[in-house]
């Protein structure tokens, strides 16, 4: 499995802490919703639609069902911006 | 050959020994072998259907293995959709058009398929989609070896009524090999035990006075009612539970860690949470295979789409459980419901600062409770018209009822007076209400570790106590009831 970018990751970040209103979110490579208090299901459309309209792409549905955790979101959004 | 059948009883010990003394290499075979015998005793059309539908996911699954796409997938799924679909929707599907036709006033003939549905076909069919759904998003590879797959749909324990495994979760399980494990075996022990006893002491007492109120609804008004209502969530819940507890124990004993199914439903203080409860392996389901797809499809409706997800999944949800209007609005009310939960989510924030704590948790138990209890009506009646009537003799005998218990200072006598008419004894129903209260508080003392542990600090009188007063209630308790099929087994 590919390293992330500590710069994606970051970025990420930015786009989840303005998702949730919450300034104080901390995401990893490994983080998953689960391990995020308020990381439901609309939080995580709501994520993935931030995501995209930021890097102006759009991921597969294959993608957005098959996350499994932010590295796999980081990998995704490289693999749409080549 | 059910759980709670006397071959049954009989033959599981007889092939767990051959089973946990076999070489590993046999024991799949073996496990197999064993399902299939037992799969032959629901008929051989159930068996039939069963191997095909085994071997079509198998060599599916081999082919996206090999290469996916949307399209192939796609192609996959309505294979192995297409008997569940076939033989459990076409009449449903043939008749709804007949009533259109009349309604508007045109007269349709339309043929009748004669066909048996299978045994466990609804169940099965899920774990074989979701198998192929994961081989096509690579979150498992493709099994190479026929009969360690064919145990992931046929393996006894689940194939009539689940749980619904996952191939990522089981398949690992049937690589492994298994050894006589005493602990493991006696814990399998306990929980069939309790399996047992929320079947035949519970559920099959209650499917008496259920049975009886349903056979003739006009009979019965308002609190009778009400208490019918109560009685069938329970009755339906301890049959699942007790099936899936069943299935559960039988399969450690053989070594199989299978997913449970229940945990405590009724202590739900909102409607996901009831769902996050109640048959679980069907919601993880619907949540990752319906409700993920549609709603990450549709993400740009932004609320729309956890809306749409939402209805798509509990529509996918009702029909599951049977081809009739009762489930398909069975599944629109849970769908609709959530939906609300979902939109109301702020102002309930809100509300919720406002309202002390305990009360805004007994409130918010009590709107879950009751609109469980009522929605299913429609999952025990025949059809709309029978769920319709039986709703309507509740509401509108309330009143009077309420009046009579006012009247009468709400004493027992007045509400004895009340469920006189109800077709069963007291004593029995005592008997049904004392052991729900028993399971719950079990439940509830195990509610962070499973009751069976708790039980394990206990000194040994405690326990033994507890084990003998459980075995006696299965034996003379359980005995005086007619035997019944499991409810889930239907679907």
């Amino acid at each position: 499995m590919t390293a992330v970018p500590a710069e994606v990751l970051t970025q990420l970040t930015v786009i989840f802490r303005n998702v949730t209103e919450n300034e104080h979110a901390v995401l990893a490579e490994d983080t998953a919703a689960r391990d995020v208090e308020g990381w439901d299901s609309f939080t995580h459309l709501k994520f993935i639609t931030a995501i995209e309209e930021h890097y102006g792409i759009r991921f597969a549905l294959k993608d957005v069902v098959g996350f499994r955790n932010v590295g796999d979101m980081c990998r995704a959004v490289l693999a749409a911006a080549r | 050959m059910l759980f709670d059948s006397l071959a049954f009883l009989v033959a599981f010990p007889i092939f767990a020994a051959l089973f946990l003394y076999a070489p590993a290499r046999l024991q799949p075979p073996l496990a197999l072998l064993g399902s299939l015998a037992a799969c032959v005793s629901f008929g051989w059309v159930t068996c039939a259907w069963l191997i095909v539908l085994t071997v079509l996911a198998f060599f599916l699954g081999q082919s996206l293995g090999r290469r996916s796409s949307g399209a192939r997938l796609a192609g996959a799924l309505l294979a192995v959709l297409a008997p569940l679909l076939v033989l459990k929707y076409t009449n449903f599907a043939l008749t709804s058009a007949q009533a259109a036709g009349a309604w508007l006033g045109i007269a349709l003939q339309v043929p009748h398929l004669y066909a048996v549905l299978p045994v466990g076909i609804s169940f099965y069919t899920f774990v074989a989609a979701a198998y192929l759904i994961d081989i096509h998003l690579e979150r498992v590879a493709p099994q190479t070896n026929l009969t360690r797959f064919a145990l992931l749909t046929a393996f006894y324990p689940k194939f009539v009524a689940g749980p619904i495994e996952r191939a990522g979760r089981f398949l690992p399980q049937v690589e492994a090999p298994k050894r006589f494990d005493y602990a493991r075996i006696v814990d399998g022990i306990r929980i069939v035990g309790s399996g047992l006893f929320k079947k035949l002491v519970v559920a099959d007492r209650l499917a008496i006075v259920v049975d009886g109120v349903y056979a003739n609804p006009t009979d019965y008004r308002g609190v009778a009612l009400v208490l019918t209502s109560v009685l069938y969530m329970f009755q339906l819940y301890y049959d699942f539970c007790g099936y899936s507890e069943i299935a559960v124990g039988t399969a450690r004993i053989l070594g199989y860690e299978l997913t449970w199914n229940f945990n405590r439903p009724y202590a739900a203080r909102s409607i996901s949470d009831y769902w996050r409860r109640w048959h679980i392996s069907l919601t993880s389901w619907l949540f990752d295979y319906v409700f993920a797809p549609t709603a990450a499809a549709l993400r740009s409706w932004k609320s729309g789409a956890v809306v749409s997800g939402l209805m798509c999944a509990f529509l996918v949800s009702g029909l599951w459980h049977g081809a009739k209007w009762t489930f398909v609005l069975y599944g629109a009310m849970h769908g609709v419901a959530l939906c609300i939960e979902y939109l109301t989510a702020r102002p309930r924030k809100r509300l919720k600062q406002w309202v002390p704590a305990r009360l805004y948790a007994v409130l918010a138990w009590m709107l879950i409770f009751g609109f469980v209890a009522s929605v299913d009506v429609l999952f025990r009646a025949s059809d709309i018209a029978e769920a319709g009537l039986y709703l309507r003799r509740l509401v509108t005998g309330l009143p009077m009822d309420l009046g009579f218990l006012l009247e009468h200072r709400f004493t027992p006598s007045a509400f004895k007076a009340l469920i006189a008419g109800l077709p069963m004894p007291k004593t029995e129903l005592l008997i049904a209400v004392v052991a729900i209260a028993g399971v719950e508080l079990a439940a509830y003392a195990g509610r962070r570790q499973p009751f069976r542990e708790v039980l394990l600090t206990q000194p040994v009188w405690v326990r033994w106590a507890v084990y003998y007063a459980v075995a006696a209630s299965i034996l003379y308790l359980g005995a005086q009831n007619a035997a019944t099929v499991f409810i889930y087994q239907q679907f």
